[in-house]
């Protein structure tokens, strides 16, 4: 009887391809035949050894800041049911190891100090937040019905009335929330985090359905997603604290109805017309004047000459090809998920063959162990299905949010010309002003120059408003930027940990199975 | 049944002693033992035609031959194997579909396995062809009454290959499987023990074929997602060239570290699947049509069934003058049959005991190479891991000891 499998040594002559992988059983090859891919690993993270030393050092206080609210995602995360996740707990950082004694740093961007960033930072490190969004539940019937969730919240800030508190929530409160926070501070220059989809597929299914199906796949993903927004919300400094937020989470009984907040609704639809507007007017910027105070091409000649211009345009177009290489990496790691899907059906028809290949068997310990093979296979479906889940919470899911996150830079961005437009529409006008009293003037109309000059003292208020409104926004992109970029380094980082650990214990899961098939097989004759 | 010994150089086959007792063409049995070793190798592709290598090693003196040949050269030894000896009751090696060499048929058969929507072709497989081919000499060598054809020591050992003669090659697979009247198959066997084994042939080749194929379809799976990780990877890959700002490079440098992670992943399900192949793909694969074959024998036994019954029926009704003829064809078929009924016995004997051994081997090896790989990719993980921990906890220790 021949023995399997010696079939090593093919190589193949055609088309310049690579030699197969050496088979593991062949005992001519017998090699580790990973033990090229150490070789590299082991030089790359030498060669990563010497270089992360540099700015680690600058960017220490930074990152020390964030720890713990971003314990709180990874622990409400951790709550969160049906994740295989495993996160690791990072060691805690007290707020008494972070003095108040702020390191000036001297960035090409032309920031001179960050106090006060830091002075923010440790002010929303004193205190934590948890939170939860769980148990899902359909209230009504037919085409009024719609999903309930428990928010549940847990934290020491002072502006909270208790420590802890439960409320129910709809996906409409949700987005309500994320409009109220817009309207306060996109203004500022703060990027909020965007509110999960909306899905008229989604809700119409739900709303279809005469079951208390609360366990759908897609009940589950949005009540995931709907978590993650918060959690994001939470662990900005500002917006922690903003009552809309603090009423959302504490507020007994029913929030008034968010009217806007429907899949086709008016004030969307104007939005949409609106943004589409400003871009056009971003576009056509080359065309000839306008009837506005100020064309665009003016506003653009005139935002090259500001400050921080450069760092403006550089962080601009960083941006964009950020936003399209995270939607091309999300649409990579979607068809790993699907695919993945696709492999744990396969095996549990694989696994359904078995058994029945086991059960015509007449020879009685190969039936047995066919059956076995049925019964492992079986367990690495569920395995298989496991994996697509991390798949999609751990990399889809969470890539899909940056993108969303960073369409919320990319307007924070727009705001910033927005309001350099108004307050250069403002100075046009304080001239038009200055000159209609210098005309006066010519003309003798005395009677109305007091008018004038009130007028004048008036727009040159304005003006100056308007001006710091500017510079506000711009010093608070900034920061938020850096904080923006500091996070993404974070949360990649945790991301990646977190995947490989699912990896990792899906391998040990695996080779469990077959250590304890592999004995059987030796048993048949 | 004593387990045959089963020597790593393909050495011997020895009979048991049960089948030893039942010897077939007189004379006692003896343990046969194969004369020669054989591997097929280096498959080069010649415009349309794959030329393999074939080198053999004969046990009896140690001589070696290294030769040339294409598959149409197997084909034709395959045909004379089945037509130089007596077949009837030998469930006869199957032998290897025709290997897909043309890049136009590479490329359909890709798209059927891995969907039409994959922008990646499967590569070529010539070596699970050699693999194929030279499992084919060994069963053949193995077997007391095909391993001693002369055609088969031509085959291996001259430097020309056999010229094939007239003979249309294309037809004598239906000569294997025999011109079998649909009618003739259906028929009540007279023997229990073998209308036992017809029923239980046709429900096996479903059972097997079945699992060949859903087998099939976990390995297309298995390189579908091989290739989302190769175009993971890539993906990744392409962060690098983003920024130009030192600090900003940080969140960039992560994810192109991790495409190489995400190319050990990919690496891994390819030795994956390439084990997978060659374990039980290959036995579910070549026991399928085993299974096939068996059953062809069990048809060719019911028609000589048939053949004898009928000419005794002839023999019975036969007038004196025709009663001659009609014995002798009598006694024609009845040896036929007979001999056919004998040889069938050893030959499933055989069968299932080679089946059940190589299935064992087959799924131990499965086993053991599902364990090792498993356990690299566990340690290739783990190390990447300790990177990016250690990426985390350096920024947290300096800031620390800051302080």
């Amino acid at each position: 009887m021949a023995t399997v499998g010696s079939g090593g040594d093919c190589s193949i002559g055609s088309g310049g391809r690579d030699p197969p992988p050496p088979l593991l059983f062949d005992e001519e090859n017998e090699e580790d035949m990973f033990s090229s891919s150490h070789e590299s690993l082991k030089v790359n993270q030498m060669d990563h050894g010497e270089e992360k030393d540099d700015d680690i050092f600058a960017e220490a206080k930074e990152e020390l800041s964030l720890d713990s609210p971003e314990n709180d995602w990874s622990q409400s995360t951790a709550k969160t049911e049906g994740l295989p996740q495993k996160v690791a707990v990072l060691p805690s950082v007290t707020a008494a190891s972070v003095t108040s004694q702020s390191l000036p740093k001297q960035p090409k961007n032309g920031v001179k100090d960050i106090s006060d960033d830091l002075d923010e930072e440790e002010e929303a490190n004193k205190y934590s937040i948890e939170i939860s969004v769980t148990d899902p539940k359909k209230i009504g019937d037919g085409m009024n019905a719609y999903m309930a969730y428990k928010v549940i919240t847990k934290t020491n800030i002072p502006d909270f009335r208790n420590s802890e508190m439960e409320v129910y929530r709809r996906f409409s409160d949700f987005l309500g929330l994320h409009e109220k926070l817009v309207e306060k501070h996109l203004h500022q220059g703060r990027i909020i985090p965007p509110p999960p989809e909306k899905s008229v597929i989604g809700m119409t299914k739900i709303k279809m359905s005469k079951e208390e199906s609360s366990s759908t796949e897609f009940v589950e993903q949005r009540r995931a997603a709907l978590e993650r927004f918060l959690c994001c919300v939470a662990k900005h400094p500002a917006l922690q604290t903003d009552p809309s937020f603090v009423d959302f989470l504490e507020l007994e009984g029913d929030l008034p109805r968010a009217t806007s907040t429907s899949a086709l609704s008016g004030a969307g639809v104007l939005r949409l017309f609106n943004r589409v507007g400003d871009s056009l007017g971003k576009m056509t910027y080359k065309m000839d004047e306008s009837d506005q105070n100020l064309s665009w091409s003016c506003v653009i000649y005139y935002l090259q000459c500001s400050e921080d211009y450069e760092w403006f345009e550089e962080k601009q177009q960083q941006v964009e090809s950020l936003d399209i290489q995270l939607k091309k990496l999300h649409s990579s790691i979607e068809t790993l998920v699907i695919n993945r899907k696709e492999l744990a059906q396969n095996t549990g028809l694989f696994a359904n063959s078995a058994a029945a290949l086991g059960s015509v068997e007449e020879h009685t310990s190969l039936s047995r162990v066919l059956s076995q093979l049925a019964e492992v296979e079986d367990k690495i479906d569920l395995l298989h299905v496991n994996q697509a889940d991390s798949d999609y919470y751990i990399l889809s899911e969470f890539v899909k949010d940056y993108v969303g996150l960073i369409q919320a830079v990319k307007d924070v961005f727009h705001e910033r010309v927005k309001l350099y437009k108004a307050w250069k529409d403002d100075e046009a006008t304080l001239t038009k002003k200055r000159e209609a009293k210098v005309r006066l003037e010519l003309t003798h109309k005395a009677d109305k120059i007091g008018s004038a000059n009130q007028e004048i003292a008036e727009w040159e208020h304005r003006v100056e408003k308007s001006q710091e409104e500017f510079q506000a926004i711009s010093k608070s992109i900034i920061k938020e930027l850096k904080r923006f970029e500091r996070q993404r380094l974070k949360d990649f980082r945790r991301a990646i940990i977190s995947y490989l650990e699912s990896l990792m214990e899906n391998q040990q899961q695996l080779i469990k199975y077959w250590e304890t098939f592999l004995p059987e097989t030796k048993a048949i004759a | 049944m004593d387990s045959p010994n089963i020597s790593e150089n393909d050495g011997k086959f020895e009979r048991s002693s049960s089948e030893a007792s039942t010897p077939s063409n007189g004379g006692s049995y003896e343990p046969f033992h194969t004369k020669y070793a054989v591997k097929v190798t280096e498959p080069i592709k010649d415009v349309d035609v794959v030329n393999y290598t074939v080198k053999t090693t004969r046990i009896s003196d140690g001589a070696d031959f290294s030769v040339r040949r294409k598959y149409e050269d197997f084909e034709y030894l395959h045909h004379c194997l089945i037509t130089q000896n007596k077949i009837d009751g030998i469930i006869i090696p199957p032998f290897p579909p025709k290997p897909v060499v043309e890049t136009k048929e590479l490329e359909n058969q890709s798209k059927r396995q891995l969907g039409s929507a994959s922008k990646v072709l499967s590569g070529d497989e010539f070596h699970k062809d050699c693999h194929g081919l030279e499992k084919y000499l060994k069963l053949v060598l193995f077997h007391p009454t095909l391993g001693q054809s002369s055609c088969l020591e031509a085959f291996l050992t001259q430097k020309e290959p056999p010229a094939k003669s007239k003979a249309r090659l294309g037809f004598f697979n239906k000569f294997v499987s025999g011109v079998l009247e649909s009618r003739k198959i259906g028929h009540t066997d007279i023997d229990e023990f073998f209308q036992k084994e017809r029923d239980s042939a046709n429900t096996s080749v479903t059972a097997i074929q079945e699992i060949s194929s859903n087998f099939s379809k976990v390995l297309y799976s298995q390189q579908r997602i091989s290739n989302a990780y190769a175009h993971l990877s890539t993906t990744l890959g392409i962060f690098n060239a983003a920024s130009n700002n030192e600090e900003d490079d940080e969140g960039n440098k992560i994810l192109v570290k991790f495409a190489e992670t995400v190319d050990d992943l990919k690496h891994g399900i390819d030795v994956d699947i390439t084990n997978d192949e060659d374990t039980l793909g290959f036995h579910f694969d070549l026991y399928g049509r085993y299974a096939e074959s068996l059953k062809e024998m069990l048809n060719r036994r019911t028609c000589l069934l048939v053949n004898y019954e009928d000419s005794n029926r002839v023999l019975d009704k036969a007038k004196p003058a025709k009663k001659a003829a009609a014995e002798e064809a009598k006694v024609i078929a009845e040896k036929a049959f007979e001999d056919c009924s004998e040889v069938a016995r050893i030959e499933l004997a055989a069968f299932k005991h080679q089946r059940l051994l190589a299935f064992q081997e087959a799924l131990r090896l499965h086993a053991e190479a599902k364990i090792k790989v498993a356990h690299d990719m566990h340690a290739l993980l783990a190390k990447s891991l300790v990177y990016f921990k250690q990426l985390e906890n350096s920024r947290q220790q300096h800031a620390t000891t800051m302080y």
